[in-house]
């Protein structure tokens, strides 16, 4: 029995049952996630060329929106990879991959922070307003606004906050995985990414003009 | 495992979250970190790929190294319990052994033979009427073993000489063991005899 079928006779498959086709699509990438590890473990650079390409994006925006700086994003981009490219020799896929990859950057990110303790937002990133070429100007002006308005709401939001609605949107993590990838309990995990959604809510909702003037 | 259901509220709600947060630019990450990872991951691929093949050869060749020496070690002792020792032949003339005591009782079995046949021998000359010559015969009599444990004769053991002489015949016989025992009688009879060579 393979692990995704163990998933699905488990207390989970009530979500397949559901109709959750995502779900267990989603199981199934980490499954092979998984064995992906495993291959590489075993000299398979091929496989580790496919988990890279799979989650080196998420990883990059996860760290560059919670930096908010490009440099210190690259800087523990490479770091992460590093260690798991040195923890293969020990990689048991006891969790799922995306939950061990976060994890690991999770904790350089606070080991850079730490290390470096100049790290601060000034350099922010600024949203990429390159409109989209079959986009109506007026549109392309829409959406370029509500691009600053989130960039500037995340940019306000505490940083644990942060990093939880980041792991939910960019990791695609539930609230066990991120509990289990920030290191803290599960009410926790809950409770930051409630907040979290809550004040974006609220800044999102704000008239435009006050993102103008907050920009 | 993901509780999915207690997001499921916020989820409705956030729908507009994310789709708002999904417009944002989707950064990718740079090539050259790409080509970077990568390379190192090649790397180590690689020093880990040698570092296997070390691995993978040891572990096996330490079990069957292991699980010869055990084995020759078990036929070892087994050969020991199945054969026994071999068998020390140079001691067996210097020290009474087990065998040593079995050769002597099988010496004194066949001398008590001879007496008995000699015996008879006397018996059927008396009895044909020849002159009877006891301490010719006595004299010329092998050792054997008195009900006293010695084995030299009375008339032997009358005198040193003649008990030396019976030690003499004893060693000449091959009976080492009944002449050194002979021996340590004679010394504790007669402690200042000291034979002629």
């Amino acid at each position: 029995m393979d692990v995704l079928t163990a998933v699905l006779v488990g207390d989970d498959a009530r979500l397949s049952h559901q109709g959750s086709v995502a779900y267990a699509a989603r199981m199934s990438i980490h499954t092979e996630d998984s064995a992906l590890m495993l291959r590489y473990k075993d000299g398979d650079v091929a496989a580790f060329e496919i988990l890279y390409r799979r989650h080196n994006d998420s990883l990059y925006r996860y760290l560059l929106r919670l930096s908010q700086n490009r440099d210190t994003a690259e800087d523990v981009f490479q770091e992460v990879w590093s260690k798991i490219i040195k923890s293969r020799e020990n990689y048991r896929p006891t969790a799922k991959f995306s939950t061990f990859l976060f994890r690991v950057a999770h904790n350089c990110f606070i080991d850079h922070i730490r290390r470096n303790k100049r790290h601060t937002h000034s350099t922010a990133i600024d949203p990429d307003s390159r409109p989209n070429p079959g986009d109506d100007p007026e549109l392309a002006t829409e959406k370029d606004f509500a691009r600053r308005r989130m960039t500037i709401a995340l940019r306000t939001l505490p940083e644990e906050q942060r990093d939880v609605f980041l792991l939910y949107e960019e990791a695609g993590l539930g609230i066990d995985d991120i509990a289990t990838a920030t290191g803290v309990n599960r009410e926790t995990a809950k409770s930051r990414l409630r907040y979290a959604v809550n004040k974006l809510k609220v800044a999102l909702a704000e008239p435009a003009n006050s993102d103008e003037g907050n920009a | 495992m993901t509780n999915n259901d207690d997001m499921q509220p916020d989820l409705e709600h956030d729908a507009e979250v994310s789709a708002r947060y999904r417009e944002l630019a989707n950064e990718a990450a740079p090539k050259e970190l790409d080509k970077i990872v990568l390379r190192a991951a090649r790397k180590a691929a690689s020093k880990s790929g040698s570092a296997g093949w070390g691995v993978s050869w040891y572990r096996p060749v330490t079990f069957v190294a292991t699980l010869g020496l055990c084995l020759a070690l078990l036929l070892e002792i087994g050969d020991f319990r199945v054969f026994g020792p071999p068998p020390d032949l140079s001691m067996q003339q210097d020290t009474p052994t087990d065998s040593n005591v079995f050769q002597d009782a099988a010496d004194s079995a066949a001398r008590s033979v001879r007496e008995v046949d000699a015996a008879a021998d006397e018996s059927l000359q008396l009895s044909n009427g020849d002159s009877y010559e006891p301490e010719a015969s006595i004299a010329t009599l092998p050792a054997s073993t008195t009900d006293d444990g010695q084995h030299c004769s009375k008339e032997q053991l009358a005198t040193p000489e003649t008990w030396w002489q019976c030690i003499q015949e004893l060693q000449e016989a091959g009976l080492h063991a009944a002449a050194e025992s002979e021996l340590e009688n004679l010394h504790k009879a007669f402690p200042q005899y000291m034979p002629a060579e």
